[in-house]
């Protein structure tokens, strides 16, 4: 089966016309997003791995708070997993991003399948922006 | 002088304009938090003045942090929904230099982090 992010024959354009400076500039950005993204799984891992330890020891105690241990269970995971995900998905778009600054081959395809990785990027930092935003009312 | 256009199908526009959609969502959020936590902490600025920094240093630089990449991904956002309406590869530019500023900055402070983690944390557990 073909993967919709590796075109073949694509119908777009092959070669986007972006100047040097901002084909430097991109590259910078697939680095960054590329750091980034790796720094960002590592740490966010070793956070899900916490959280795993944390649910083993804290299910010894579901008998006494059933719901509290359910809530805290599905918070830690969730504040741990989506910044996980959200890193595996910014060094994919920064390496997308990359792509279409170093090859002059289905540019605009690799630019929507940047843009396609970027929209949940920003879903997850929208939904973990909203506990912080909340936290501050 | 003629504006370079890139020929995005229906289903890219979309997608790019839901991605400016949830950056939009996102830098206001942030945008917020880092004003809100700026306005919290101008109260010490009144009463010690500059003196304040001197233990403020980290929570202004968060605050200011957060407030100005969450200023670049608005730009950034407005920037790419132009992206979406009419494929102009000015604007496409103009929104990548704002996300590279926004990735290059949070990858500095990454490695200064993890800098900081390995020194501070796991160096003394080994000496």
């Amino acid at each position: 089966m073909a993967d919709q992010d590796t075109p073949q024959d694509a119908p777009g354009l092959a070669r986007i016309d972006f100047s040097e400076a901002d084909e430097a500039r991109m590259q910078r950005l697939a680095w960054a997003m590329g750091v980034v993204g790796v720094l960002q799984t590592v740490f966010a891992g070793l956070g899900v791995l916490m959280a795993l330890w944390f649910t083993v020891t804290v299910f010894g105690h579901i008998g006494r708070a059933p719901l509290a241990v359910l809530l805290s269970v599905v918070m830690m995971l969730g504040v741990t997993i989506l910044p996980m995900w959200q890193g595996i998905v910014i060094r994919e778009a920064g390496e997308f991003i990359g792509r279409v600054a170093g090859s002059d081959d289905d540019d605009q395809e690799y630019l929507a399948a940047a843009f396609r990785r970027l929209r949940v990027v920003f879903i997850i930092e929208a939904v973990l922006a909203v506990p912080l935003a909340l936290q501050m009312i | 002088m003629t504006v370079k256009q890139i020929p995005f199908t229906q289903d890219d526009r979309s997608t790019i304009r839901s991605t400016s959609m949830w950056m939009l969502i996102a830098g206001a959020l942030m945008t917020a938090s880092g004003a809100y936590m700026l306005y919290h902490l101008l109260d010490a600025f009144r009463i010690f003045g500059l003196m304040a920094l001197r233990v403020l240093t980290l929570p202004v630089l968060v605050a200011g942090g957060l407030f100005g990449l969450g200023i670049l991904l608005l730009f950034a956002s407005r920037r790419f929904s132009a992206v979406a309406s009419d494929g102009d590869i000015r604007a496409l530019s103009g929104g990548l230099r704002a996300l590279t500023i926004v990735y290059v900055v949070q990858a500095i402070l990454m490695i200064i982090g993890v800098i900081l983690f390995f020194v501070s944390f796991l160096l003394p557990m080994f000496m």
